[in-house]
């Protein structure tokens, strides 16, 4: 069919014998067996559908191919990687500073009015590196500072009559009574390492600290008793402070500058 | 210096001497899709398309996969093929058709290739004629030295040598694949193989010595 014309206008029409020798060599090609006979029968059977090609061990996989492949999937693991990352943050890491309800963490994914709401109902508290407000509807506002824990006694509060406990473990809080705690709680308990205040509506802070528990109070007044009944009753009235310890309870001549800071500041909370 | 080759080589390539396109009547039978017909014609006809492929791809995997696609497209096309004219030309336009829609989809760099094609520029290709012998050591296999030199060609110089050379079309049927007349076709034959004479330079004076 073709011919191998000789050399013509000065041109090389033919390789010389070693040239030809080495283009022989290289192209001495072979298909893969498996190749072929998948192509032949799909190509004789009926090429309706493209072929799959018949998958070579990796070995044989050429370089570039396998880094590709390698390339796509160390794509598609990062972006895996990352959903994966974002889906965890969303729904299992702590919010909050750690802040732990009922002793379980408080996930990312609970909303301030879910966290509220779970507050108001808890019966231990206990905060992280932030604090936290917890509001019992109008009647009472605590305020806990980081490292605090706190717990409430909720039988007496469903119940909406009898006095509201609360049990300060550690940490620092600020208490306040609101217009509807007259009508509910009524009386609030707050116990104490080394005190126990009994509240009829005010705004008082406590705050436990190695020395005792130092009470302060800011509007209306509080009675503090030694919780083991060796010493008291002894009120702490308005813009007065005292602290309570193993020796006893003493009158503080001048509020803490920082508790009273805290207390002014939730004087002004609006109900 | 150099001593005309032998035409009835042995080797690797597929000697145009020894093929045996399909018969008139086979050609027709193979227009309507005759199971028989298609045997025959892939019985043929495998071996030099993924030859064809292979040399001018060389990674096996694209062989493959433009050999597939070369296969499926003339199967789809066989209702339009004309059983007087002859096979062989027609298959491998469809193949050099397929190994240039490859050679396009990979971007810029074969581009450049072609750019210098037309506008004539093809003396700087990828391939040194001045490589020193260590460098030649290095290659490690001569075939390398040979499939590099290719690769460093225009990509329609590398189909023309693939074409003449391994497949051994005339120069009409050619230019007629690849839209050149005969002369540019020669042209560009003996400019690749002057190319491919001075890459393996040095290897083929020390094979003469």
């Amino acid at each position: 069919m073709s011919s191998r014309p000789d050399s013509r206008d000065g041109l090389r029409a033919e390789p010389s014998a070693e040239l030809a020798r080495e283009l022989d060599r290289f192209g001495a090609v072979t298909a893969r067996a498996e190749f072929r006979e998948t192509l032949r029968h799909h190509f004789v059977g009926g090429a309706a559908e493209r072929p799959r090609r018949a998958a070579q061990p990796p070995s044989q996989v050429p370089a570039a191919a396998r880094r590709q492949s390698w390339r796509w999937r160390l794509v598609g693991g990062s972006l895996a990687a990352a959903a994966a990352l974002l889906v965890y943050i969303a729904l299992f890491t702590t919010a909050y500073g750690g802040l732990r309800v009922n002793g379980e963490l408080v996930a990312r994914r609970v909303g301030p009015a879910e966290l509220q709401r779970r507050l108001a109902s808890a019966e231990t508290i206990r905060t992280g590196s932030q604090p936290v407000r917890v509001r019992l509807g109008d009647a009472v506002l605590i305020e806990m500072e980081a490292e605090s824990e706190l717990d409430l006694t909720r039988a007496r509060l469903a119940s909406q009559a009898g006095p509201l406990i609360l049990e300060g473990k550690a940490g620092r809080f600020r208490v306040a009574t609101g217009p509807a705690f007259a009508g509910t709680v009524g009386k609030l308990s707050f116990h104490a390492p080394f005190a126990r205040i009994e509240v009829t509506g005010t705004v008082f802070g406590v705050d436990i600290e190695a020395a005792g528990t130092c009470v302060c109070c800011t509007q209306g007044s509080v009675v503090v008793n030694c919780p083991l009944g060796l010493w008291g009753p002894h009120e702490v009235g308005c813009d007065k402070s005292g602290l309570a310890g193993d020796g006893g309870f003493e009158n503080l001549t001048r509020m803490d500058p920082e508790h009273e800071r805290g207390l002014r500041r939730l004087q002004t909370y609006a109900w | 210096m150099d001593t005309p080759a032998d035409p009835a080589r042995a080797g690797g390539a597929p000697s145009d001497d020894a093929f045996q396109d399909l018969a008139p009547q086979e050609r027709e039978r193979l227009r309507a899709r005759d199971p028989e017909a298609l045997e025959l014609f892939y019985l043929r006809y495998f071996d030099r398309v993924y030859g064809y492929v292979r040399r001018l791809l060389r990674e096996e995997h694209l062989a493959e996969d433009v050999t597939q696609e070369i296969f499926m497209h003339i199967h789809r096309s066989l209702p339009s093929y004309d059983p007087g004219r002859d096979l062989r030309p027609w298959v491998f336009t469809i193949a050099t058709n397929k190994i240039r829609d490859h050679w396009r989809s990979r971007g810029h760099r074969d581009g450049l290739r072609e750019s210098a094609v037309e506008e004539g520029a093809g003396d700087s290709y990828a391939v040194s004629p001045h490589r020193g012998p260590t460098e030649i050591l290095e290659a490690n296999e001569v075939s390398d030295l040979v499939g590099r030199a290719i690769d460093g060609m225009p990509e329609i110089m590398r189909t023309t040598l693939v074409l003449r050379y391994f497949e051994g079309l005339s120069f009409a049927e050619i230019g007629r694949i690849v839209e050149r007349n005969e002369t540019a076709v020669r042209k560009r034959y003996s400019r690749a193989l002057e190319e491919l004479r001075k890459a393996l330079g040095k290897v083929l004076d020390v094979g003469k010595g």
